[in-house]
């Protein structure tokens, strides 16, 4: 049975291959990065059946955080190597792990802020049963993310073999999903976005979920097009918290056993700690998301948008203060306004108003920014403005949002 | 003209990202795909839509994406 398709280095492990790797692997690492996705998932499933608690890094998060100077080095040698004779064993281990899983996500002061999990909340998540065992999924999210590890653990726990698909081009997705016989996608909606021209059908898949950002009912739509068999589900689901709603339309629903652990303040969706990682002592936590109630009895929602200033392009997340603060700090800024628009390509993207005492062209300014921002935190657009047009687009704008 | 203007606004974000340039002179410039043969990836491609519509008032993938640089010269003209 095969584990993993890397379509892109052409690779594929077998569920035996990982057991040997796991089998023979003596060292543990606390902290984990992506650099070679099957390396990635086998130090991660080796480091749960020790029972090891493991940071996992996006590449996004600053080299320079305590912990990582701390442990980046250290890497034990474990003299008691683990032996399953089966999957099953290995599995059984698995499902009992006392591990925990830190995450870490740029919070709203743009410090990025960790978020520890115990392992179990995402074997819960996942759903595992015998009408499973055949699904192939296109795994879409980046593998560090929450979003990812969801996909990842759905697709282990029940030996389904998954193709490698993170940052594929249309054409990649497209083909690999009929070469590979996929059944399950699960993505952001700008990826789906991007798969327009929607001039193809991909009649195999059989479930296809949107999570990570705001979808709308006209992507849906498109959706139920190129996958002519397949339900289409909306995920509600942040790193603090993982899934807590699912939905087939826009319309989210608070179900019974949740009713306790989330409340609304001034349409602001507050979510009750049991519900969390670890990151905060306070009782409840804000998610700066708003809906809008579509029944009288307030237990059905949509999304409208976010409160915080974070915004999320194409599943990173944005603190557009921290971009904000970056302008400010070179030569000759004055002032500056940072906020988000709609883009048909990407969903949203930033723009940035600057009052400036000596004159950039754009190009050089972006080239000045680029030394101080990860490409995605550039604004797309840049705007030299004499001032800033707070009352019209910015500030109402983002205040809003 | 547009041709012209949609190659320099091309070239600029190429030039960004040390792309190859293009050339709205070779015979294939019309056909040339965004992804597969300038190599944009959508981060490019939305800088493209803003700073085609600065220039031209026109947001050209709003009713889906367009693939070719002869896509958006049809757009530009309507």
């Amino acid at each position: 049975m095969i584990f993993l398709k890397d379509v892109k280095n052409s690779k594929i492990v077998t569920y035996d291959d990982l057991l040997d790797q796991v089998n023979n692997f003596n060292k543990f690492e606390y902290i984990l990065k992506e650099d070679n996705v099957f390396h990635f998932f086998f130090k991660l499933i080796y480091n749960l059946c020790h029972n090891i608690d493991t940071v996992i890094l996006d590449n996004d998060v600053p080299a320079d955080l305590k912990e990582i100077k701390l442990n980046n080095s250290v890497i034990h040698n474990k003299t008691d190597k683990l032996n399953f004779k089966t999957w099953n064993n290995l599995l059984k281990k698995l499902l009992n792990t006392t591990s925990k899983i830190s995450l870490y996500t740029s919070g709203t002061t743009g410090e990025p802020k960790k978020v520890v999990h115990n392992a179990r909340k995402f074997i819960n998540m996942a759903r595992i049963g015998e009408k499973y065992s055949d699904n192939v999924w296109a795994f879409l999210y980046n593998p560090t993310h929450m979003a990812g590890l969801q996909v990842f653990f759905q697709g282990l726990l029940n030996k389904n073999t998954i193709v490698y698909l993170f940052q594929s081009t249309r054409s990649e997705f497209i083909n690999s999903c009929k070469n590979h016989y996929v059944s399950n996608v699960s993505a952001t909606p700008t990826f789906y976005k991007l798969l327009s021209p929607y001039n193809f059908k991909l009649v195999l898949v059989k479930k296809c979920t949107l999570g990570g950002e705001k979808s709308s009912p006209k992507l849906t739509s498109s959706l139920n097009n190129i996958f002519p068999n397949a339900s289409i589900f909306n995920i509600y689901a942040s790193t603090e918290a993982g899934s807590l709603f699912v939905s087939k339309g826009e319309i989210f629903k608070v179900i019974n056993n949740l009713k306790d652990k989330v409340m609304f303040i001034e349409n602001e969706l507050v979510v009750h700690n049991s519900l969390l990682g670890e990151f905060e002592k306070k009782e409840w936590f804000h998610t700066g998301d708003i809906v809008e109630f579509v029944n009288e009895e307030k237990t059905e929602f949509k999304i409208i948008s976010r409160k915080s200033d974070t915004i999320n392009i194409g599943g990173n997340r944005i603190n557009l203060l921290e971009v904000e603060q970056e302008i400010n700090k070179l030569k000759g800024v004055l002032n500056t306004l940072v906020y988000s628009i709609d883009n048909s390509i990407l969903g949203k993207i930033i723009v940035a108003e600057i009052i400036t005492s000596i004159e950039y062209s754009k190009k050089e300014f972006k080239r000045l920014l680029k030394d101080k921002l990860p490409s995605y935190k550039i604004p797309t657009k840049i705007k030299f403005v004499e001032e800033l047009e707070v009352t019209r687009t910015g500030k109402i704008k983002r205040n809003l949002n | 003209m547009n041709k012209v203007k949609i190659a320099s606004i091309i070239n600029e974000i190429c030039e960004e990202n040390n792309y190859n340039l293009v050339n709205e002179n070779t015979t294939n410039f019309l056909e040339l795909k965004f992804r597969e043969d300038i190599g944009f990836d959508s981060f490019n491609l939305a800088q493209l839509t803003v700073m085609i519509e600065d220039e031209f008032d026109v947001d050209v993938f709003e009713d889906g994406v367009v693939e070719t640089v002869g896509e958006i010269i049809i757009k530009i003209k309507k």
